[in-house]
């Protein structure tokens, strides 16, 4: 049984709908992350779980138990807020004692509770400060002991690290997904950066227009997103996504990219796909190639097919050169050795792994194979 | 001199001339309440009080006349903080109730609640004084200290509502919805988080308050007479009085006197009335 179960949802603010139909589950101790363009309906999703915003239809269960009409306090949640959501009149010690009070437990308890709590996340020496005289990693720390002094059945994260700097962003990132891997919590977390979807999840939720567009490892989504959306939105720099028609000649079935100069290159499709390929032969499809898998020429392999393109922007990004191209009429990024030397508008060789390439239809954007 | 220097001098001389010419009229009440009657007939208006006396200041607040009661204008003065304390009270702590309702727990027709509160602001006090004369009278409490609070409470309501809805609407909602899932409830999210969080609205509130109540006139002339009536009543009747000789320096001390609470609560809150003032445009 599922440790949160969601099914159903339907979320309506007059007529629009917020989210539409929204199924997923998530087992106990892992780690789901929400992630999405923003507006795409993920934080109403988090107050939803929260119960700080009502259901337009479907069933919320935690742990087996209906909770539509539980009130927030009663769902033994705990939620850690962009702003922080600190309380501005209190200090650090009342801030984290403040839940604790309200559920009435007895003084010694929570004041073990937050000694232990404020130990473990380094603001021990913080205690008797106002939430102004903190950093914002510090105040970050602070609505995580909030949290975690609860020791509730599950954690919400809404977008928590969007209002840190790049530097303490990546630091508290590896915070959280430590702490997850020591108390083994169950946390739904809202982000719109992908990067933070990628490292923290066990299973990624993306979400777009209020739909649930797929639910899967990080990895999976990765290699395998279900359509164009997923493929665009999760990879940075995107998946390239080149049109292409499978045509067959006398030895296989192939596409063909075209350069710039109108340079026609045939490459053939994998064995691994030929099966799926030979039904959608002379049909419009859409080609779906990582930056990764676009690169520099380094050594000859049966995957590895080799082809002219005129190099126009460079982009370094220090452990990275990527390259664009105009391959089939768009715009194709290509990730080349920081050292490797070309100009602008020079013909340079351009190798792709055809063991990475995926096919979408470009009606219903779907992945196909 | 460089032609900068002498537009900046002719600046500063035309604000300090402005300046002494609006501090003329509370220089002439403070110097003639130390004048003595004498004095003050042969004597310029203007001129410094040759020999300084507080006896004025002794009979305004002791023995002055008003109407046929010669007990001097203390008793209207305490008259005037027992409505005051409550009637701000009773305004302020539920204008910040209705601001945080208004604000965080917003209802259908939230709106249009707030609409006619705010509505109330803009009724021009003469057009109610006959159906509150009638409704006082009916409640039992006409010509009372406790039929002023009442009114004052009404009429405040709308201002303090205003004033703590427009304070709450800048306050973050994710700490309201923080503490509901802390399980703090309706009334512990306003005692613990919200109030506390509000000294600058609390500050305006009650100087605005404090100020519209004390110096008002017309409730004070209208539902009170003789005994019960306000000091700024008393004070006319003190004036208006015509035993004998004009007792001016006795009008001008009692004057002082019936001013000061407004003038002390501004010298001591008015840094936080400036400051709460420019809290709402300035996100922090």
């Amino acid at each position: 049984m599922a440790y949160l179960e969601l099914s159903n949802i339907v979320k309506k603010f007059g007529s629009t709908l917020v989210l539409d139909d929204i199924n997923l589950e998530i087992q106990k101790g892992e780690f789901l992350v929400l992630v999405g363009p923003s507006g795409c309906g993920k934080s109403t999703l988090l107050n939803v779980i929260a119960g700080l915003e009502t259901l337009s239809a479907g069933k919320i269960k935690m742990n087996g138990t209906l909770v539509n009409d539980y009130e927030p306090k009663d769902r033994d949640i705990a939620m850690i807020f962009q702003s922080y959501a600190l309380y501005p009149n209190l200090t650090v010690r009342e801030n984290i004692s403040f839940g604790l009070q309200n559920r009435k437990l007895p003084k010694s308890d929570i004041e073990n509770r937050v000694n232990n709590v404020s130990k473990q996340l380094q603001i021990y020496h913080l205690l008797d400060r106002k939430p102004a005289q903190l950093s914002g990693g510090q105040r970050q720390r602070v609505a995580m002991g909030r949290a975690i002094s609860r020791n509730p059945k599950l954690y919400l994260f809404d977008e928590p690290l969007s209002n840190l700097d790049a530097k303490l962003r990546i630091e508290m990132r590896m915070e959280i997904k430590l702490l997850h891997q020591r108390v083994k919590n169950t946390v739904v977390y809202v982000t719109h950066d992908q990067t933070e979807a990628m490292t923290l999840a066990d299973k990624i939720a993306l979400l777009n227009n209020g739909k649930l567009e797929q639910i899967d490892t990080p990895m999976n989504i990765y290699k395998k997103p279900a359509n164009i959306f997923v493929a665009g939105f999760i990879g940075s720099p995107s998946m390239n996504l080149i049109p292409i028609k499978l045509a067959q000649d006398q030895r296989e079935i192939y596409f063909t990219l075209e350069n710039e100069k109108g340079t026609e290159f045939k490459i053939y499709v994998p064995e691994s796909k030929r099966k799926e390929a030979i039904n959608h032969l002379d049909k419009e499809l859409i080609l779906g190639i990582r930056p990764e898998h676009i690169t520099q020429p380094k050594k000859d392999a049966a995957n590895l097919k080799t082809l002219q393109a005129i190099r126009l922007m460079a982009e370094p990004t220090g452990s990275d050169l990527f390259y664009s191209f105009n391959i089939n009429g768009t715009t194709t990024i290509g990730r080349y050795q920081p050292d490797f030397v070309s100009k602008k508008n020079e013909l340079i060789a351009v190798q792709i792994n055809i063991d990475n390439i995926l096919f979408f239809e470009p009606n219903t954007s779907n992945l196909l194979f | 001199m460089s032609s900068n220097k002498f537009w900046r001098s002719l600046i500063y001389i035309t604000l300090l001339v402005f300046a002494a010419f609006y501090l003329l009229p509370i220089y002439v009440m403070l110097t003639t309440s130390f004048k003595s009657v004498d004095e003050i007939r042969t004597g310029h208006i203007l001129s410094w009080p040759n020999v300084f006396t507080t006896d004025a200041w002794g009979k305004a607040w002791f023995d002055a006349c008003i109407g046929i009661s010669c007990e001097g204008i203390n008793k209207y003065f305490w008259n005037s903080v027992k409505m005051v304390i409550p009637a701000v009270l009773l305004s302020t702590l539920p204008g910040a109730f209705n601001g945080y309702v208004l604000t965080k727990w917003r209802f259908p027709g939230h709106n249009i609640v707030f609409g006619l509160l705010l509505f109330s602001c803009f009724i021009p006090f003469q057009i109610v004084l006959i159906p509150t004369a009638t409704v006082l009278g009916k409640l039992g409490i006409a010509d009372s200290t406790l039929g002023l609070i009442l009114v004052h409470m009404a009429y405040g309501l709308g201002f303090t509502t205003l004033f703590f809805r427009n304070f709450y609407q800048a306050f973050p909602d994710e700490l309201v919805r923080a503490a509901r899932i802390d399980g703090a409830g309706f009334f512990t999210i306003f005692w613990r988080i919200m109030l506390p969080s509000s000294g600058p609205i609390i500050a305006i509130s009650v100087i605005w308050q404090f100020t519209n109540i004390w110096n008002d006139f017309l409730f004070g002339a209208s539902f009170t007479s003789g005994a019960n009536s306000p000091i700024t009543v008393a004070l006319n009747n003190l004036a208006n009085s015509s035993t004998g000789a004009k007792e001016y320096n006795v009008d001008m001390a009692a004057a002082i006197y019936a001013a000061l609470p407004t003038l002390v609560a501004y010298v001591f809150a008015g840094k936080y009335f400036i400051k709460g003032l420019l809290a709402g445009s300035v996100k922090g």
